[in-house]
């Protein structure tokens, strides 16, 4: 077996291997090793794009996705901002969770089946720096050794296995265009590859630079500076093509909905449809919206429907579904779709200033017309005696929406999908259809409300008894902390479909409330459970 | 045979390793001190390399010195900066203004711990601080004297490479660079023992959580693999030293006011410390005396010979080339680490033996550089003549100096935030080295800001033309402007296009131009040059020094 494919071979193996789920059995730079994914390389032929939103500073999901189910508590834990539950915006199909009042444009969308919800998406150690944080979206990778961790991005590492070679090789008759666009100054690590940007970042798209480039000679006759002049002529030469093709694209094309006015992420979501209407190849973009780090006076004391959250909850609504009108007056709705991240959701219990602190999980939305219709997941666990430190288990990894995304929308294939992502991760029900990928009947998860999970006694001291089912295949039970932190994995391996007890005596955890994640194919459960002294 | 077969050919014999002796220094110029001639394209290479771009004015004093006096100017002039300022005034939070009450506006607020203010508004206090603190040092090296000064306060920061994000703490992080600052052209063993005990870098790297109870390897794992020892081939430290090196630094401690660290005995492994055969089997015996085992682990870092050689390619790439062959390592990098070494570790030395050398003025090692962001920005608006406030005018500069840092850090050169713990990938990462500096994203943003200069008037463009012996005639003038702006030169052809397309209207008659600037017809002179250096400027050969 060669070491290409020992490699890959050895990926799936992860997951079946108990403990293995939190560390890295295999060694990333052998994973993302560019030659690996290169000698495999297979381009994907596909039209589509998607469009990642940031919501940079942490937004507060819990008001942005409000538990109608669970509404005492969640009311109990934040009284000076919750939203008053006849204010929440509902949603067809369902009855467990509805919308800020601000976003009426998405609460329209998500009825005509044009957007979808994540409920709690998170990972095992939640880290609060927005830095760090940003960072382990961005690169999906949680390690917290630096020395391991990767230093790419996961768009970058699945555009850079789909155009091995970038950017030298390139612009092509396969791929003319860029491979990806960021609206901004800064180019993020999303869409970082092994050396160079997978992405080029603008802000102004008419922009034509005079890359003078009208010499070819070399009158210097040392070495070191021929091959440094060199290169920058090939860099000034793509970079002058990049400029004008996305100016000739921009300029081919018009804005056909009308935006919301004073609306930042409007105004970059308005390229980007210009752009893709314009007919750039280019599969992804990002675009960033600010200010959601609302540690105080995230709503306005006499109108907790107000104030600053409702604004960015407004224009984020109204942005996306103007950018969603565009599309399809543009006839594009087919190949477009996008999902909104954060760095990190806020913090359950609110403080005395009307806002939230750092926080863990929080709800996700995809947009667009194959965005599987409905709201996967379940409402977040709210404890009734809510602490400051409580925050909400995570649901679904983080990377398990990326890992869809890649299979479902870009039709990414295995054994490049565990490769890109770095290890193997669960499947969920996000897209509907164009890569052929199984429509899961269980997609919006009302199934999972079927699966055992449970623990006895509850609260427990010493013994306890934990019982589970599962409908065959992998299967995971951890224990997530009051932080949100996965403190053990009680079971990572394959079960044949069935019902399974896992006893645990004197498990050595501390006093406090826990939960109990169950995680079986594309189906989850959490439940809470308190430990006593 | 042309200059590149015979350079490529005397290569290639040093690598066979069959030429001995005296022949050597005939085909490779090592650090033998340089005897050739000293015009402008040598003292212009020397200016672009140690300073932020090379003024005329510069040019022309130096040209008027011996290239060793040239260089011992360079190494021996610093300036003792006064500290940045407070610049800000009442700060809102929440519909209320607060005052910074630790100090008055244009103080120093270096040795306020940021205790006295109302609590809700200090996080804003230590954020304005630490953008001045940006701000009094981007002032700092757009003001720069004629010095190596400021190049190696960046060298440095590259070299320890502390994070703004990490630290997140004004006073810390002015604490750290001034350690930088004065001891830009002092002693790396004394840097490397004062680093080590820095209460910001024992926030950065964890040290503050380092303990006998729970030993935290982080900083002693960097401090061989990046700042003293290195990765080399002939750097031998292993996993139990880095483990040994985190037991001797246990117990350091922060205190915040007055600011400063400590060894905490009762956090501290008193127990004895061995070291591997790479360290000669020492141990250091554990001492409750707060710097015995500091000095003890910096004395036998800094005991070995490769300390010196890992300090002097990193000098090496910061200043001359990131391709060290077999031929440079032992030609030019083993007598520099020397150098080093035996001037127990003072820096200036061994620095004056490669800006003196043979080496480091030969053609290959010329206009081979790209220019990092703050060569771009800085050094072009310095190159300009352009007049900035003085790094210590608040008022006036301050504003200025914060436009100036955020552009080098859209082009990916951010001060107290560099990429990572390694510093910038430019001066380290196989095998692009400079060249990531320059990609389709960042080239853009060099050209906007080019652009910018010559269209918002920020540089006088005449003033820079009246360099020229003689402006009016237009050959004169490409020739002389070319030289100044550009390390790679232009060959005659392409010299020629340019004076035909910008001054003479595309015709052969040159007259067009010198009675154009004879007659000072502005019409004609102005947008000429406009156009003229927009075009330069956006030359690939611009980003090169």
């Amino acid at each position: 077996m060669n070491r290409r494919h020992f490699i890959r071979n050895t990926v799936p193996l992860a997951v079946t291997m108990p403990g293995l789920l939190n560390g890295f059995s295999f060694t990333a730079s052998g994973a993302e090793s560019p030659l690996a994914r290169l000698l495999e390389h297979t381009l994907t032929d596909t039209d589509h794009v998607f469009v990642l939103v940031q919501l940079a500073g942490g937004n507060d999901g819990l008001n942005m996705v409000i538990p109608l189910d669970v509404y005492g508590n969640y009311y109990n834990a934040r009284t000076n901002i919750a939203i008053p539950q006849s204010q929440v915006l509902r949603l067809d199909g369902t009855d467990k969770s509805g919308l800020h009042p601000a976003m009426t444009a998405m609460q329209t969308m998500f009825n005509e089946g044009k957007m979808s919800i994540v409920q709690s998406v998170g990972y095992d150690n939640p880290n609060f720096s927005h830095f760090r944080s940003t960072d382990i979206w961005n690169s999906a990778d949680t390690r917290s050794n630096r020395r391991e961790r990767v230093k790419t991005g996961w768009m970058g590492r699945y555009l850079e296995s789909e155009y091995p070679g970038y950017p030298d090789a390139y612009p092509d008759s396969v791929m003319p265009d860029p491979l990806a666009i960021q609206i901004s100054n800064f180019p993020t690590l999303t869409v970082q590859g092994e050396i160079y940007s997978m992405g080029l970042s603008i802000t102004n798209p008419e922009k034509i630079y005079s890359f003078a480039n009208p010499f070819s000679d070399y009158p210097l006759n040392a070495a070191p500076a021929n091959k440094e002049l060199k290169f920058l002529r090939v860099i000034s030469e793509k970079t002058k093509i990049y400029s004008d093709i996305i100016r000739a694209a921009y300029q081919r094309a018009a804005t056909m909905a009308a935006y919301p006015v004073e609306n930042g992420l409007a105004e970059q979501l308005k390229i980007v449809a210009r752009l893709i209407r314009g007919g750039l190849k280019t599969r992804v973009y990002t675009v960033t919206m600010g200010s959601f780090d609302t540690h105080k006076k995230q709503v306005n004391a006499s109108d907790t429907t107000t104030g600053m959250h409702a604004r960015l909850m407004k224009d984020l609504s109204g942005a996306i579904s103007a950018f969603q009108d565009d599309l399809e007056l543009m006839g594009l709705d087919e190949r477009v779709m996008g999902m909104t991240f954060s760095e990190f959701g806020r913090r359950i219990k609110s403080n005395a200033s009307l806002g939230t602190d750092h926080g863990a999980a929080a709800p996700l939305i995809l947009f667009g017309k194959n965005a599987k219709k409905g709201i996967l997941g379940n409402s977040p666990e709210i404890p009734a005696d809510i602490q400051v430190v409580n925050n909400i288990p995570f649901q679904y990894d983080f990377r398990s929406v990326y890992a869809s995304v890649l299979e479902q929308w870009f039709c990414v294939k295995q054994p490049a999908l565990d490769s890109i992502m770095l290890q193997h991760y669960q499947s969920l029900p996000l897209v509907t259809g164009p890569c052929g990928v199984p429509d899961d009947p269980d997609g919006t998860n009302n199934n999972s409300d079927k699966l055992i999970l449970k623990i006895w006694p509850n609260p427990y001291a010493v013994n306890a008894t934990i019982q589970f089912s599962t409908t065959g295949g992998h299967t995971l039970v951890q224990q997530i902390d009051a932080l949100g932190r996965v403190v053990k994995v009680l079971t990572s391996q394959d079960y044949a479909a069935g019902t399974y007890n896992i006893d645990i005596y004197n498990d050595g955890l501390a006093s406090g409330v826990y939960f109990l994640r169950l995680q079986n194919q594309a189906l989850q459960k959490v439940i809470s459970v308190v430990k006593m002294p | 045979m042309d200059r590149r077969d015979f350079f490529k050919t005397t290569n290639r014999q040093f690598a066979a390793g069959k030429t001995a002796g005296k022949n050597r220094n005939q085909l490779f110029a090592g650090l033998a001190p340089y005897s050739g001639p000293w015009t402008l394209n040598e003292v212009s290479h020397l200016l672009k390399r140690t300073l932020f771009g090379a003024r005329k004015q510069d040019l022309d004093h130096f040209l008027s010195l011996s290239p060793d006096a040239a260089v011992d100017e360079l190494l021996n002039t610093t300036l003792a900066a006064a500290p940045p300022v407070r610049d800000y005034g009442l700060l809102e939070e929440e519909g209320v203004f607060y005052d910074d009450l630790g100090v008055a506006i244009g103080q120093t607020w270096v040795n306020d711990p940021n205790m006295v203010s109302a609590p809700e508004i200090r996080s804003q206090i230590n954020g304005r601080r630490v953008d001045s603190l940006k701000k009094w040092w981007t002032g700092l090296i757009l003001n720069q004297q004629r010095s190596i000064q400021e190049k190696m306060v960046l060298f440095w920061h590259h070299h320890f490479s502390i994070q703004e994000s990490e630290v997140e703490n004004a006073a810390f992080l002015y604490r750290h660079h001034n350690l930088l600052r004065t001891n830009a052209l002092g002693n790396f063993k004394t840097l490397v023992r004062e680093v080590t005990i820095d209460p910001a870098m024992l926030i950065h790297l964890n040290g503050y959580l380092n303990s006998k109870q729970a030993p935290d390897e982080n900083y002693a794992r960097e401090l061989q693999e990046l700042f003293s020892i290195g990765k080399g081939n002939d750097s031998l430290y292993t996993e139990e030293d880095v483990m040994a090196a985190a037991r001797v630094l246990t117990g350091w401690r922060i205190n915040d006011n007055p600011l400063g660290s400590y060894l905490d005995t009762g956090a501290h492994d008193t127990g004895n410390k061995t070291f591997s055969a790479f360290y000669n089997n020492t141990t250091i015996s554990g001492s409750p005396n707060t710097y015995e085992e500091l000095d003890a682990l910096v004395d036998m870092l800094f005991n070995t010979t490769e300390a010196a050689r890992f300090l002097c390619r990193k000098l090496y790439k910061w200043f001359v080339y990131y391709e060290i062959s077999d031929t440079v390592e032992t030609e030019v990098i083993i007598p520099m680490a020397e150098a080093l070494k035996n001037n127990n570790y003072e820096v200036k030395p061994a620095l004056a033996l490669l800006f003196k050398s043979e080496h480091f003025f030969e053609p290959l090692n010329q206009s081979c550089y790209i220019k990092s962001p703050f060569d771009i920005i800085a050094g072009t608006l310095r190159e300009f003549n352009v007049a900035f406030p003085a790094y210590t005018d608040y008022a006036a500069g301050y504003p200025l100096f914060k436009n100036i840092y955020s552009r080098a850090a859209e082009m990916q050169q951010q001060l107290f935030q560099p990429p990572d713990v390694s510093g910038w990938p430019s001066y380290y990462q196989e095998p692009m080295h400079y060249e990531l500096w320059v990609n389709s994203n960042s080239l853009p943003k060099r050209a906007d800001f080019t652009d910018a200069l010559v269209t918002d008037s920020v540089i006088d463009l005449r003033a820079f033309a009246a360099y020229s012996s003689n402006p009016a005639n237009p050959n004169q003038l490409v020739s002389d402007i070319t030289a100044l702006l550009l390390r790679y030169p232009l060959s005659v052809t392409s010299k020629t296009y340019v004076k035909t397309r910008f001054l003479t209207n595309n015709t052969t008659d040159d007259a067009i131009w010198t009675n154009a600037w004879n007659s000072n017809n502005n019409a004609v002179i102005d947008p000429s040059l406009k156009e003229l250096f927009r075009f330069l400027m956006n030359l690939p050969e611009f980003h090169l020094c």
